[in-house]
């Protein structure tokens, strides 16, 4: 069984492991993944290698993650698409010493990491778009021990598993990661495809620049982020199908409220004259005096200073 | 001739103007000094604003600049002309269907100053709404 690099990584750095000759030395540390994986304080934060929620500070693993997840989606199974850009990035873009490709079975992805600097980025540290960040379970500990700290009843194993039931959890757990697979397919496609509109780029870019974060960053505040910067088209009309909006109704895919007919009609007619006055009477409405308008606009003017 | 004439700046300044003449017809172009329908309308108003001194003012104001009327007076048009004594709005009835204001460039200055004098002597009266000497409407065209 070969040693994963992130611990090969650790291990060499520590002296533990010589560089090239690994192979001999595994046996006797087989203890030390527990002790970097898992470490021995009970404070600290434990996940399950497969879950795709580990590294999200508001999220405990529970038994169901470990059950569930178990190690994760094996390497070997990933698909070819992926691997095959995963080369031609890695092929234009080759990593600089000292860096490791390292797999994250829980997200399904690869990510790269520097042991000596223990920084990570999901993109070779060379690639123009990359973020080189912090690892996230450090910054996930780290502010989960800050959140236990200040909220005393703070506790993420109750509100995400036992609230709910394991199936709600679970069906929870496999939209987003196929939403999150979605994602990335059309993300690296459009990456590929050379960007063609304006629009795409930038909103690929918004995306990038969340998701390349996420290793050094906690995914729960990204993810809210995105909820509330970035809402594609598809998700509102999903919004709008969950809420019973009609689908043709402009509040389905956009932001606007939700109204009758006639609602966006009396808003525009308010002027200073009767609106409700017809006929001979419509053309013998005077407007306002200006000072009447001031006062009814609230008082004194924008720019009153400039007297 | 937009220089020529003054400006109103902002809000309180078009409040001020019209509360400020007691016995006079405040004349209030709405639109751009850089539109060619203000324009035209501008060197009216210039050629007239001389002749008409003793009875009326006129104003110049930027919409774009005082956005605080827009709504209000339904200031649509690139070029809107209004007419106020005595702090009160004086209607017109010019054939046009919109007794409100002159939305469109007057070239003549004679039938300028009588429209104004027509506004001036009705409102004098306590009218509101006065009669223009010459019908604007379409009607005689087609």
């Amino acid at each position: 069984m070969p040693l994963p690099p992130a611990l090969l990584a650790k291990l060499q750095q520590r002296g533990i492991v010589r560089s090239n000759a690994n192979e001999e030395v595994i046996a006797e540390d087989y203890e030390s993944p527990e002790t970097k994986e898992k470490p021995a304080t009970v404070e600290d934060r434990e996940f399950a290698t497969g879950c795709p929620n580990k590294n999200n500070p508001y999220h405990v693993c529970v038994d169901f993650c470990y059950d569930h997840w178990m190690d994760g989606y094996p390497e070997e199974r990933l698909n070819e698409d992926y691997l095959y850009r995963k080369r031609r990035m890695l092929m234009h873009y080759p990593l600089p010493e000292g860096w490791l490709e390292v797999y994250d079975a829980g997200l399904r992805r690869h990510y790269y990491w520097n042991p000596d600097t223990d920084e990570v980025s999901w993109l070779s540290p060379r690639h123009p778009h990359a973020v080189i960040g912090e690892a996230a379970p450090k910054l996930a500990r780290e502010m989960h021990s800050q959140m236990r700290d200040t909220d005393k009843d703070f506790d993420p194993a109750r509100d995400n598993y036992r609230a709910r039931g394991g199936d709600a959890d679970r069906d929870r757990y496999r939209e987003r990661d196929r939403d999150r697979e979605r994602d990335r397919g059309r993300d690296e496609r459009g990456r590929d495809r050379g960007r063609d509109d304006r629009m795409d780029r930038d909103r690929d870019r918004d995306r990038d620049r969340r998701r390349r974060k996420s290793p050094g960053q906690s995914d729960s505040d990204s993810d809210e982020a995105a909820a509330k910067l970035d809402v594609t088209d598809r998700d509102r009309l999903k919004r709008a199908n969950r809420k019973g909006i009609d689908p043709m109704d402009p509040a389905a895919y956009s932001d606007i409220k939700v109204g009758k007919w006639a609602s966006g009609l009396t808003e525009d007619t308010k002027t200073g004259v009767d609106v409700t006055a017809g006929g001979p009477l419509f053309q013998q409405r005077p407007y306002p005096a200006p000072g009447a308008i001031l006062r009814a606009r609230g008082g004194r003017p924008d720019n009153e200073d400039e007297q | 001739m937009s220089y020529m004439l003054p400006h109103l700046n902002n809000g309180w300044q078009v409040d001020q103007a019209i509360l400020a003449e007691e016995d006079r017809v405040v004349v209030i172009r709405f639109g751009h000094d850089w539109d060619p329908t203000c324009m035209a309308m501008d060197e009216t108003l210039y050629k007239v604003v001389n002749k008409v001194k003793n009875f009326a003012v006129v104003y110049l104001v930027d919409t774009t600049e005082v956005p605080d009327f827009n709504k209000m007076y339904e200031l649509y048009d690139p070029c809107t002309v209004m007419f106020f004594f005595r702090n009160k709005h004086i209607m017109i009835d010019l054939g046009t269907g919109n007794n409100n204001k002159i939305n469109w460039p007057i070239t003549d200055g004679q039938e300028l100053i009588d429209i104004v004098e027509t506004i001036y002597r009705g409102a004098r009266k306590g009218r509101g709404l006065v009669v223009s000497p010459k019908d604007y409407s379409t009607k005689y065209k087609y």
